[in-house]
């Protein structure tokens, strides 16, 4: 792939361009799961795991801290190997195939400790995103330090049950993260 | 210790730094005795750090929806195909015997969403066993299977669910050939024998849905799709979908 072809899908990407999204899917999402399958993993893994690796590309690249030494498809199939690498070392099971030194091909092995970092992050991105749609709407504008008097406002709704509603939809979200397998064996290592 | 909305607003007030002096003494003295509640605070620190920003949140929300297109996309194309092979055979079966049975491919909304969710259960990871001959009738189930000649394996697979019946992996392959081959009252029946213990569950949970979508029965798929939507299976995500297509 050529620089310009890369420019035009880190752009596409930073900007959430659902067409480029889509075509990266297509293009990188077999590579993964054809890894994460040959090792103990399903094809739910592998779109979990993709999603991740994603998520981590997508910030690396709008604070501008990512440096490529190698196509991003390559790169986001090695954050993949890393964090699928990650799971089956904390269920104790065996690594078929490459190791995680061929991160060093990115030549960035400080990922893997940032992966380390992200993992319990995503796991609370994920449990937000199980939540309705309204829980999500009043948790993010909670959240960005909007007051409860304000949302209260914009939502036409009294105050005390804004703050009702909060709580259920805060408590909904710790129950979902606190039962979340991933978190629980991230517990141990927080 | 129960997680109350007054102790959910201390906590925020904590990490705020708004209790008074008083309240936050006592407060930091509950914290010393209850470790519980210090984890609590800890998820509710990184909670506010996390969405403080909503890119992230927001960058995952269209990977899901570009995931979601992807595989509607894919589904079409698979109907598309499916249905192109079905006029085939209705124009054949039209020739031979002059009656128009095509009526049942007319699509309506329930077969439009059947074609759209369907996804046959994937059989790669049906353990084989030592035995030769089973290993051979495995393996030809397995190639008919994916070729999608559910009628040729149906007696074989009939036989080894009988034989094996702890093996419902090949239950659900069974299932599906049924529901290819519309006989859905044994689909039905067979997905229905499932336990809420067995591992496979969900899997014949989602698959009786579709069985009553087939069958054009709303009212039963309803509770089965509300099931697998308050679990965290890997079909409530299109447990979802349809729903609200349904609806």
């Amino acid at each position: 792939m050529n620089n310009n072809n890369q420019d035009i899908i880190i752009r596409g990407i930073v900007a959430g361009d659902k067409t480029i999204l889509k075509e990266f899917y297509k293009k990188h999402l077999p590579q993964v799961k054809s890894y994460i399958l040959k090792n103990s993993g399903s094809e739910a893994d592998a779109e979990d795991v993709f999603q991740d690796a994603m998520v981590f590309v997508y910030e690396k690249l709008e604070n501008d801290s990512l440096e490529l030494t190698s196509a991003l498809g390559t790169y986001v199939y090695s954050v993949c190997k890393n964090l699928w690498m990650n799971k089956l070392k904390r269920n104790q099971k065996t690594v078929h195939h490459e190791g995680i030194l061929s991160m060093s091909k990115t030549n960035d092995l400080n990922i893997i400790d940032q992966i380390h970092d992200d993992e319990r992050r995503y796991v609370f991105q994920k449990c937000f995103l199980e939540l309705g749609k309204g829980c999500q709407e009043l948790l993010s504008l909670f959240f960005q330090g909007i007051s409860m008097k304000d949302i209260a406002k914009q939502k036409g709704i009294s105050e005390a049950y804004t703050r009702k509603k909060k709580f259920n939809c805060k408590k909904r979200l710790t129950e979902l993260i606190k039962t979340d397998p991933v978190f629980e064996e991230l517990k141990n290592r927080h | 210790m129960e997680m109350t909305q007054k102790l959910f607003e201390t906590i925020e007030a904590y990490i705020e730094g708004s209790l008074s002096e008083t309240e936050l003494e006592s407060f930091v003295a509950l914290i010393e005795a209850n470790p519980e509640l210090k984890n609590e605070i800890t998820i509710h620190k990184e909670l506010r750090n996390e969405f403080a920003n909503t890119k992230a949140i927001d960058f995952r929300r269209k990977l899901i929806i570009a995931k979601e297109e992807l595989a509607q996309e894919n589904n079409q194309q698979k109907t598309r195909s499916l249905v192109l092979s079905y006029w085939k055979i209705a124009a054949f079966i039209i020739f031979i015997i002059g009656i128009p049975t095509f009526f049942w491919f007319q699509n309506n909304t329930e077969q439009d969403l059947y074609a759209i969710y369907y996804t046959p259960y994937p059989i790669e990871d049906i353990k084989r066993g030592v035995d030769t001959t089973r290993i051979k009738i495995l393996n030809d189930i397995l190639l008919n299977y994916k070729s999608q000649k559910y009628r040729e394996i149906i007696i074989d697979l009939e036989n080894l669910v009988v034989q094996k019946s702890n093996e419902e992996k090949l239950k659900l392959c069974l299932g599906n050939s049924y529901l290819n081959t519309d006989q859905l009252i044994k689909a039905e029946t067979l997905f229905k024998t499932f336990s809420r213990e067995s591992t496979n569950y969900f899997d014949a949970q989602w698959f009786l849905s579709l069985t009553y979508l087939r069958m054009n029965q709303k009212d039963s798929m309803i509770p089965i799709l509300k099931e697998l939507i308050s679990k965290n299976t890997r079909h409530t995500k299109n447990a979802i979908a349809l729903l609200k297509d349904l609806e």
